[in-house]
This record gives structure tokens, C-alpha cells and sequence, in this order.
């Protein structure tokens, strides 16, 4: 028998903002008592996201009614699908498999800004706080926490009794070390670093930060999923070991301990007996995490057709990155689960504007009308079902989503215009160079779309698609490239984490002018407004200028499809794959 | 048809090569499609009667692309044959004939040889940049040692012929006997090394290729061609089937003409 | 005698010597930065230049030649930058699965490839001549990546009998480990089989006309013993010098079959190497590949030296 639950999960921690009422919604199915969250990955539900923005009060209505539709078509389909329907009791045991597509550099999650390392190592560490469905920071190794009325200062109170892999127990000193660790080393750390007044030890398990100002997206970058902008607490030990070096031993809080890592072979994790789960509802890294599985095997799979073989005869129980275009033939396959991973990415074009043709407006606006991105979705990521058209820098459902963003300018394929627009700017057919990675199936796909594209109206395209290590080495330098494709995760904490891309002379636009200035300036102010509603408003003048002065391009936002063996049971979709709560069938 | 029965190899090879060349040559006339056209909603068809191979991941007619990446790959192979077989002949030529000179280019090429040849052709292409240059330099560099060894054990063994001391005796100078008497002499075995060069160049092309160093995309190139299906096998065969049969025909084509060559031209083997 | 291998060994030196000069020269032109790999998409300008006096590479590259000179003569090839070991120790603990599957598909290779070659030697200028010579050249007409997805596609994907790629090493999985060698061991074999069948095949027809073959043929011998006392015997030469050269290659790392099975060997290591710049690795692959290389040469070398006196007049 199965119960259908409609739950509307209460707003937890108002702690920051006053949000309008966000209306988050899952599907349970009961099943001799016990609960289990289904992954839904069917069009059905995968249009869901795409039919309106969940912070505009007068359509919470009428996305209910849609909402309950959808569900119970959904059902249907469910019900009449006995393969789907199995819920069964967790077994323990077994060696879980996951065939990784890249190497990491190193494991040392505060180090590099690599995702690659923190979907492993994120197992192994855990944040003082981390996301929840709405991805809004809640306590983890935190119990509780408090903070001034301005947000200039807060205080946090760690969990008693939690214990590292080490078995030594967690303290403020740890917490301390780490975070102190985090503010010399980490991505985020160094941002936040410069608005730190003192940190202070203030019990045997709490901890102070003081800023000189207030500082509004400071829970968001520690609770941060994206990037390993995320503080995760270590032993004192082992910082006072490697102080600001590469860490090469890996001891936290997480399920899962580290055992070993074969540099491009494998990285080996196994069940952490002393791990004390909290109760919340588990969701990505946060709540819950109970472990079923004896080991975690990360193996390097390098050959994307070599992952979903594995997947397909059990080798590999879970695989990332699959083929988006084989999705039917996955689907056919009672082998195979798949799993249709939404908010995923964004893709975008980073624009140079240190030199011409595109440090002049007319050329990058000319560069926005020329963009036929229906065409460029349709090749690059495949079926419609994989991917949207989001103007804005937030997928829809999230609190800093900007629908109306980008009027007249995003999706404005116009030839003509695009055509005017280039002649008033003084670009004389020089080539435009395309830098990108020849290895990354989207970026290298785009750039040959792109190439088509701009040609139509006027721009002389050279495509340049070489090795990651000569990208990164090329797109650094200030003539290196012209445009450069890249795709940031969707679900980013805060809007402040584009203040470290987008700006004078941030990462690799090379733009300085009053325009970029101005973009300085709305950054400032968002940095210190802890007002929702007003904060909302300085977000969406930041989109109005992202529309203006181009310093990006907004394509369109996709979806990752992941496929697992059919003995992984108990797989949740998050933006990051997690193996918490799963088993694997005997 | 006698022929046939006496040089098999000569005549079918000739006869693959041959298919390809014109192919190839011919490729913007046998072909109305254009090799970069893009059209998303022709993804991944199956072969039909519009598009004889059917369509790739971008909408582009796979024959189409074949034929142009058929043209680079023959292209490709010509120019490295002509580099190595230049400078195989030059550095063989005085290697073989002065062995003063001999000692120390022999060191060098051992020396080069010892580099591991593609890793040196896929360190080349990563200095350079990838392009059709490129790959075309960095395929003979690390090939050229090896054509250089062939005419110097060539030209060594044509010296000792008597004919050579005859035109010695009669007091021609060096260029005169390199260029008039031993050269000619080691024109078939060159003719024969050269159409092996050309096959082991178009493989390594494609090797280069699939590894992603090749021809810079959107231009095809047969072994790019069957690196980027790779993930189309199981949707789209025909995407990988046919770039890869054609780097299999015109290798096979390549070769059986070598053996056919080296049968007519050197018939003691 | 022992005066020519001596001067044979001696030569060693100069070659590894412009082997090691020209390997730290080129990796030093190669575009492409590490550093920024290592630090991942959105790291700052700061971390970039800190990381990288980290690694002593601020200094310039006259001072950094002679530094890797002098660790290079005490055997030091420093440290590789990703896999955070030596390099001596990476390329060490690389060397097994490569070995085993130069091993394995050099075995196979002369499982097909001399019996084919005899083959077609023995019926020469006949039917079964003319499809052997054909069989072995279409086996190295075809690109080795081409024949290693389809047999992967084949007989692991569709039939199930293999695993799909992968190594596990014969110290913890005993000889199951071999599961996983096989398909890349055949798709090595094909090829090396069809170079094998060709040289055997010429060695033989060599020996097939010379007198004392005649004259066993004309004594009455049968037609088996004289293949096999005779002809094989005494084509075996050049047959074992193809052999050992190809090995030597294949030692040097099957890197296009290690990579299309994520075979964990030195080939694979070398390319990876390269792709992710990670310079002291890419210069300790080279100067080992050339090593091997060098080495195998000065035993084929010296053996002939024995076997044949006249071999030290050249």
C-alpha cells in the first residue's frame, strides 16, 4: 500500500531575511512504515521547474493547483511502473563503486576551488553549516548559533560529543585552527578574510566571529556546496601539521573516513562507526547521514563510454556525467536507473573586454543579439528536457531569482540588429578568438555552435580548442582570448559569490572602465544589506547592469544526467552526488 | 587481368587508393552539403537517402565530412611523406656516403630515436598549438629518423656496387656520383619506404587525433571523427563506423600498394 | 671484443645525456600551467604566484637546469606534482600492469604471428600465400583505438565476458587480475601478430631457397621437418631481433590501449603527464622510455656482437 504525503515543509531559521513564504514541496511514499524520498526523473515533474518563480506571492495559487496535477500524474505513472514502486529495508554491507570522470589535483578541500575534490572529500568533512532544500545555511557541526542585530558579529555553539576519525572529540580549538586555516587558504576564506575583525574562543565548544562591518553573506559561504567555498572543521592536529601546506592526511567528522587514494586509480572511503547522525531531513550533505554501505570507492574513469559500460554490467554502481543523449536507450535498460540532476549548471560566455573588438558596448551587445540560443541548446546539451531558458543569474525556485531580467536583451536572436550594432562598434574583422577545452563536451561543442552563429553577422571566428592546462594558462593572459565558454553551478549560495568573478579586473574579463566600477559598487552595497526585500532590489539592478554592460553572456541553464546500477537503492539527487542513506541490494 | 594474377596486392591496393584520392579530390563535388553546416534539428539521424551516412551530434552530414576528412588525411600524409623523405634523403644521402659525417648523425638520431615518437609528436603539438602544420611537423620529426636510417643503409649498400667505383675511378666528383649514380639507385626502395611512411602517417594522424592534438575542430579529420563518436556508439554507430573503416581502406590500400611496389621494384625479396 | 662493448656502452652516456638536456629544454616551452590546475577555475592571481614559489619555478631557468642536473646524477627525478610521490617511485609502481600486457600480447603476437608467417612462406606465391600476407597487412592497417572500443563494445558490453576496463594488480587479485588484460593484450596482439607474420614470412622465404634447404627438400625430408629443423631455425634471427624492438616499445607504454582501458601503466602515466603538465613527470617518462629504449638496442647490439665477429668491424 502506498500513501501519498504532501508535504509543505515549515520555513526553518528566519535567521537572515524575511522571506516571502517559499512553498517547498515532496512527494512520500509509505510502505511498512518506512519513508523513503523518491528521485523523480520524469518530464512530468522536470517541467516543475520551469513554470514559474516561487517567490512571486500571487502565483504560489496557481503553481499549487499545478503542483497537485503534476504529482498525481506523476503517481500514476509511478503506480503503474512495479519496478519503480519497490521500497525496500536498507541492507548493510557491500562495496559502493563510483566511477569518477577526472583526477583530483590533491584532497585538501580548502586548497584548490576544484568541485572535483569537495564531491569526494565532502563525505569526509562537514560544515559548520550546510544547505537545505531552499539552499539556505543550517547548523551541521553547528548546534546552534546567534548574531548581532546588524550582522557585524556571531556566535556559534559547536555539537557535544561529535568525534573526528581519530576519535579525539571536536572543540572550539579545532574549530578555531580551522577557521583560521579557512581565511588564509580557502577561495571563499580569502574574500571574507579582509572583513574579519577577531575570531575568539568563547567555551569548550564555541566560538566567536567579529566583523568591522556587517557582513550579510557570511553563513551562505560557509554553508556553500559550490566550489569548496564551504568551511569544514579538521583536528587542531593536523593543521598545526601542515599549517598552510597541502594536507596529505585527511581526518573529519564525516560518515565516511578516508582509507587511501591511488592517484589516478581510486580513492578509498569506509563507514566511520563513531559517526553521530543528526535527525534533520537529510538533504545533499545536510541532515541525516546514516551509512549502509562498508566502502565508498571513488574509481578515475576517464572514458565516458567506459563509465556507462561499467554502470551497465555492475562494475561501477553509480556514474556521473552520463550521455544525455542516450537517455532513452538508459531508460529501456532495467539495469539502469537514471537520474535527472536540476539545478545544475549554467552556461555562459565570459567576455574579454580588456581588448577590442569587446571593450567597446556596441560589440558585446552586438554579441548578445547574435546568439540564436535555442539553436545552441538543441546541440549542446540535446533534448529540450535537459536543459531552459533562465535569464536570470539564479535557477527559478531559488530566493534570488530574477525572472524578468534581461527584457529585450536575453533570447533576442536578431541578425539585423546584430548586424547595426557591430557596424557602430569599431571592430574591423579582426579574428575572434574561441578559447576553450578541447576535453569538456559542452564548452567544445558550444564554441563550434558559436563559431557558426557569430559568422552570420559579421565576426570572424577562430575557434581554439586546446588542453585544460594551456586554457587555463592562455584565458589568464590579458590577450589570450576573446570569448571563453564556461559553466558555473546553479545552486550558489549567494549573488556576493559573483563579486569575485564580475567586477574591475576579477578573475579573467580584464575589465576596467566606469561601467566595471559601477558593477564594484553594487557588490558593495549587497555586501552590507541584510534586508531581504531591499536586498532583493540592489540583486536586481546587479541583473539590469549584467544586461547593460555584458560583461558575461547568460546562455541557458542545464541538467546533468546521472545513471546508477540497479542494486543502488536509496539515491537522492542533489547537485552533487552524495552517498549518504544509500545500500546496495544483495 | 594478368596483371591481377601476377601483382595482387599492386593492383588492389592502387585500386583503394585510388577510390579514396578521388574521393577525396572530389569530395565539393560528390557532396552538396557543406562539411561545418550546422543543423540542430538534424541531430543524429540514421543513414537515409538525404544523408547517405547519416548525420553527426551537430546535424552535419557525416559522408560529407568522411570525404573532407578523408582530403586532410591524405593531404596530411603526402605533405609528411614529402618532409621525411626530403630530409631522409638528404641526412641518408651524406650519411651513408661520408662516415666521418656518419658517426656523429647517428649518435643524433639515436639519441632522437630514443625519444618515445608520439609522446614527442604529442609534445610537439602541445608547444605548437594544434593545427594542420603542426600535426604535418611534429608527424615527421619523430618520423624522419627512422626514413633517414632506411637510405643510409640503402645508399651503403649501393656504394659498395661496383659501378660506383668505376664512376670513381673515372674521377667524378662526390655530388656527381650521390646525385647521378646512387640516388637513382635508391629511388624504388624510397618509393616503397615512402608508401609505408604515407600509411604510418595517416595512422598516426588518426592516432593524434583521437587523442585530441589533430586537426583543430570544426574542420574534420577522419581519427577526430572516431574520438568524438565515442559517445554516440550506442545511439549512432554510424557516426565512428565510417570515418574509421575509411582510415582502415586507405591504411590497407596504402600498405598492399607498398608490398605490390616492393614485389615489381625489388622482385629478390 | 670486450674493446667494442665497452665503446658500446660508452656511447650510452651521450645519448641519455641529450636525451635528459633535450627533455628538460622542451618541457620548459610547453604552454600550459599546472598551477592553475592544481588550484582549480577561480583561483587568484596571489595564490597562482604563491603556489608557484613554491615550487621554485620563480627562479630562472639557467639556476632550475642546473638544480635538476644535479638531482638528476644522484637519481632524483624529483617530485611529481599531482601524484605527490617521486617520480621514480610513480613510474615504478606503473610498471607491472605494462610489463604483464607486453608479455601477454607479445605472446599472442607469436602465437598467430609465426605460424601465419610460416604459412604463408611455405605456400608461396599460392592462394594461402596470398590471404595470409593479406590477413597480416589488413592487421596493421587498423587504428589500434578503432579495434579496442570494438572489442570492448563487443565482448564486455554485449556479451558480458569481461570486465569493461580497469587493472587490478596480480599482488591483490591473484591471476583474476588477468580478466582484465585480456582484451587490451588482443588488441596489442592483432597488431604486433601482423608485424610478426611479415617479417616471418620474409625471413623464411630467405631461408626457403638456400642450398642446404634444397638439399633437404631433395633428400626426401618431409615437408614439416624441414620448417621446422631448417628454416625456422635458422630464420630466428631476424625474427627475435623484430621481437625484441617491439618490446621495447611495448615496455615503453601502449599508451593509446592503456588509456582506452584506464589501464593504470606507463604509457597512460605519460600522457597523463603531458596533458596536465606536470613537468617532473613528463621529464622522469621520457628519460625512462629512452632508457629502455636504449638499453634493449645495446643488448640486441651486443649480442650480435657475439654471435656474429664480424658485426664489430662496422
Amino acid at each position: 500500500m502506498y500513501a501519498i504525503v504532501i508535504r509543505t515543509l515549515p520555513q526553518t531559521n528566519p535567521h537572515l531575511y524575511s522571506y516571502p513564504s517559499l512553498l517547498f514541496t515532496e512527494v512520500f511514499f509509505e510502505r511498512s512504515g518506512y519513508w523513503q524520498v523518491l528521485s523523480i526523473s520524469r518530464k512530468n515533474y522536470l517541467r516543475k521547474e520551469t513554470d514559474g518563480n516561487p517567490s512571486q506571492k500571487g502565483g504560489v495559487v496557481m503553481k499549487n493547483i499545478i503542483k497537485i496535477i503534476l504529482i498525481i500524474t506523476f503517481t500514476v505513472i509511478l503506480c503503474s511502473n512495479s519496478s519503480f514502486a519497490q521500497t525496500e529495508e536498507p541492507q548493510y554491507g557491500g562495496s559502493l563503486v563510483v566511477a569518477h570522470p577526472l583526477t583530483p589535483p590533491h584532497l585538501d578541500t580548502d586548497k584548490t576551488t576544484d568541485s572535483n575534490v569537495g564531491v569526494i572529500m565532502f563525505h569526509v568533512f562537514e560544515g559548520l553549516f550546510e544547505v537545505d532544500q531552499s539552499y539556505r545555511p543550517i547548523p551541521h557541526l553547528a548546534e546552534s548559533y546567534s548574531q548581532n542585530e546588524d550582522g557585524s558579529f556571531y556566535e556559534f555553539t559547536l555539537r557535544k560529543g561529535v568525534s573526528f576519525h581519530d576519535g579525539t572529540e571536536m572543540t572550539a580549538e579545532d574549530a578555531y585552527a580551522s577557521f583560521r586555516r579557512y581565511l588564509q587558504n580557502n577561495g571563499a576564506g580569502r574574500n571574507i578574510a579582509p572583513y574579519v575583525k577577531e575570531i575568539q574562543i568563547t567555551g569548550t565548544h564555541s566560538f566567536s566571529v567579529a566583523f568591522h562591518e556587517p557582513y550579510a553573506p557570511f553563513l551562505y559561504f560557509l554553508a556553500s556546496p559550490v566550489a569548496n567555498q564551504k568551511f569544514v572543521i579538521k583536528p587542531k592536529s593536523l593543521i598545526e601539521k601542515y599549517g598552510d601546506g597541502t594536507m596529505t592526511e585527511f581526518i573529519g567528522t564525516g560518515p565516511f573516513s578516508f582509507v587511501s587514494w591511488v592517484s589516478d586509480q581510486y580513492i578509498k572511503l569506509k563507514r566511520f562507526d563513531g559517526y553521530q547522525a543528526v535527525t534533520g531531513d537529510s538533504f545533499g550533505y545536510s541532515g541525516r547521514k546514516e551509512v549502509y554501505v562498508d566502502e565508498l570507492i571513488f574509481r578515475i574513469v576517464t572514458e565516458q563510454s567506459v563509465r556507462v559500460a561499467g554502470v551497465t554490467t555492475g562494475e561501477y554502481s553509480f556514474a556521473d556525467a552520463a550521455p544525455r543523449d542516450q537517455l532513452p536507450i538508459f531508460q529501456r535498460n532495467n539495469r539502469i536507473q537514471t537520474y535527472i540532476v536540476s539545478p545544475y549548471r549554467q552556461a555562459f560566455i565570459i567576455v574579454n573586454m580588456g581588448n577590442p573588438p569587446f571593450d567597446n558596448n556596441y560589440a558585446r551587445q552586438a554579441l548578445l543579439h547574435a546568439l540564436d540560443l535555442e539553436e545552441l541548446g538543441l546541440i549542446v546539451v540535446g533534448d529540450p528536457e535537459f536543459w531552459f531558458l533562465n535569464p536570470s543569474l539564479f535557477p527559478p525556485g531559488h530566493i534570488w531569482h530574477v525572472p524578468h531580467a534581461g527584457a529585450g536583451a536575453y533570447n533576442h536572436f536578431d541578425i539585423a540588429a546584430a548586424n547595426a550594432l557591430l557596424s557602430q562598434s569599431d571592430y574591423t574583422g579582426e579574428p575572434i578568438i574561441i578559447l576553450n577545452s578541447r576535453e569538456d563536451d559542452i564548452e567544445s561543442k558550444s564554441a563550434i555552435v558559436l563559431k557558426n552563429q557569430l559568422e552570420r553577422v559579421g565576426f570572424n571566428v577562430d575557434v581554439r580548442l586546446y588542453d585544460r592546462a594551456t586554457v587555463v594558462e592562455q584565458r589568464a593572459r590579458p590577450d589570450g582570448y576573446h570569448l571563453h565558454l564556461s559553466q558555473f553551478f546553479s545552486p550558489d549560495p549567494d549573488p556576493q559569490v559573483y563579486g569575485a568573478w564580475m567586477g574591475t579586473n576579477k578573475w579573467i574579463g580584464q575589465w576596467d572602465d566606469e561601467h566595471s566600477r559601477y558593477m564594484d559598487g553594487v557588490f558593495e552595497k549587497m555586501l552590507r544589506e541584510t534586508d531581504y526585500e531591499t536586498r532583493y532590489a540592489i540583486v536586481e539592478s546587479w541583473h539590469d547592469a549584467f544586461y547593460e554592460y555584458v560583461p558575461y553572456v547568460k546562455l541557458y541553464d542545464y541538467k546533468q544526467l546521472r545513471i546508477a546500477h540497479e542494486r543502488l537503492k536509496g539515491y537522492s539527487n542533489f547537485a552533487f552526488p552524495t552517498f549518504f542513506n544509500v545500500w546496495l541490494e544483495k | 587481368m594478368k596483371m591481377l594474377r601476377l601483382h595482387p596486392y599492386l593492383v588492389v591496393g592502387g585500386a583503394l587508393v585510388l577510390f579514396i584520392a578521388v574521393l577525396a579530390i572530389f569530395a565539393p563535388i560528390l557532396s552538396t552539403y557543406e562539411a561545418t553546416a550546422i543543423r540542430p534539428r538534424d541531430r543524429l539521424q540514421a543513414p537515409s537517402r538525404t544523408h547517405i551516412m547519416g548525420t553527426d551530434e551537430f546535424g552535419r552530414d557525416v559522408f560529407t565530412r568522411v570525404l573532407y576528412g578523408a582530403r586532410s588525411s591524405l593531404r596530411i600524409g603526402f605533405a609528411v611523406v614529402i618532409l621525411t623523405v626530403v630530409s631522409g634523403i638528404s641526412v641518408g644521402l651524406l650519411s651513408g656516403f661520408y662516415p666521418g659525417i656518419d658517426r656523429v648523425i647517428m649518435r643524433v638520431l639515436d639519441g632522437w630515436m630514443a625519444f618515445p615518437e608520439i609522446i614527442l609528436a604529442v609534445t610537439l603539438a602541445a608547444i605548437w598549438g594544434s593545427g594542420q602544420s603542426v600535426l604535418i611537423f611534429a608527424i615527421s620529426f619523430a618520423y624522419f629518423p627512422r626514413m633517414a636510417r632506411i637510405v643510409r643503409s640503402i645508399v651503403i649498400n649501393v656504394k659498395q656496387l661496383g659501378f660506383i667505383e668505376a664512376a670513381r675511378a673515372t674521377g667524378a666528383k662526390d655530388v656527381h656520383i650521390l646525385l647521378r649514380h646512387i640516388l637513382p639507385n635508391c629511388i624504388p626502395s624510397i618509393i616503397v619506404q615512402a608508401t609505408f611512411s604515407f600509411a604510418a602517417a595517416i595512422l598516426a594522424e588518426a592516432a593524434l587525433s583521437f587523442l585530441g592534438v589533430g586537426i583543430q575542430a570544426p574542420m574534420p579529420s577522419l581519427g577526430g571523427m572516431v574520438s568524438d563518436a565515442r559517445n554516440y556508439l550506442p545511439i549512432a554507430p554510424w557516426i565512428g563506423l565510417y570515418p574509421g573503416f575509411f582510415i582502415v581502406l586507405s591504411v590497407l590500400g596504402l600498405n598492399l600498394l607498398g608490398d605490390g611496389l616492393r614485389d615489381l621494384l625489388d622482385p629478390q625479396v | 671484443m670486450t674493446a667494442y662493448i665497452i665503446r658500446r656502452i660508452l656511447l650510452v652516456i651521450p645519448i641519455l645525456f641529450i636525451v635528459a638536456v633535450t627533455t628538460f629544454f622542451i618541457t620548459n616551452v610547453i604552454p600550459g600551467d599546472p598551477v592553475r590546475l592544481i588550484l582549480g577555475d577561480f583561483a587568484s592571481e596571489i595564490q597562482v604566484a604563491q603556489l608557484r614559489s613554491e615550487l621554485g619555478w620563480d627562479k630562472p631557468l639557467y639556476v632550475r637546469f642546473f638544480l635538476w642536473v644535479t638531482r638528476l646524477l644522484r637519481g632524483d627525478l624529483g617530485q611529481s606534482l599531482f601524484l605527490h610521490v617521486p617520480v621514480t617511485q610513480a613510474i615504478y609502481t606503473r610498471m607491472e600492469p605494462t610489463i604483464v600486457l607486453a608479455i601477454l600480447g607479445q605472446t599472442i603476437a607469436v602465437l598467430i604471428g609465426i605460424p601465419l608467417g610460416v604459412l604463408a612462406a611455405s605456400n608461396h606465391r599460392r592462394i594461402l600465400d596470398q590471404i595470409a600476407v593479406f590477413l597480416a597487412i589488413g592487421g596493421v592497417s587498423i587504428p589500434s583505438f578503432w579495434l579496442a572500443i570494438s572489442l570492448m563494445l563487443l565482448f564486455s558490453v554485449t556479451l558480458g565476458w569481461f570486465p569493461v576496463a580497469g587493472y587490478q594488480s596480480i599482488g591483490e587479485a591473484g591471476f583474476s587480475s588477468l580478466r582484465y588484460l585480456v582484451l587490451p593484450s588482443i588488441s596489442i596482439g592483432v597488431m604486433q601478430s601482423a608485424l610478426l607474420a611479415r617479417i616471418t614470412r620474409s625471413a623464411m622465404l630467405d631461408v626457403l631457397t638456400q642450398d642446404y634447404v634444397r638439399t633437404a627438400k631433395a633428400k626426401g625430408l618431409q615437408r614439416y621437418r624441414i620448417l621446422g629443423k631448417h628454416a625456422l631455425r635458422n630464420a630466428s634471427i631476424p625474427i627475435v631481433t623484430i621481437l625484441g624492438s617491439s618490446f621495447s616499445q611495448l615496455l615503453a607504454g601502449t599508451w593509446i590501449i592503456e588509456t582506452v582501458y584506464s589501464i593504470p601503466g606507463t604509457g597512460a602515466l605519460a600522457i597523463t603527464a603531458i596533458m596536465r603538465r606536470d613537468y617532473p613527470l613528463i621529464q622522469g617518462s621520457i628519460i625512462f622510455i629512452a632508457l629502455i629504449y636504449v638499453l634493449i638496442n645495446l643488448v640486441i647490439d651486443i649480442s650480435y656482437a657475439l654471435l656474429d665477429p664480424r658485426v664489430k668491424m662496422e
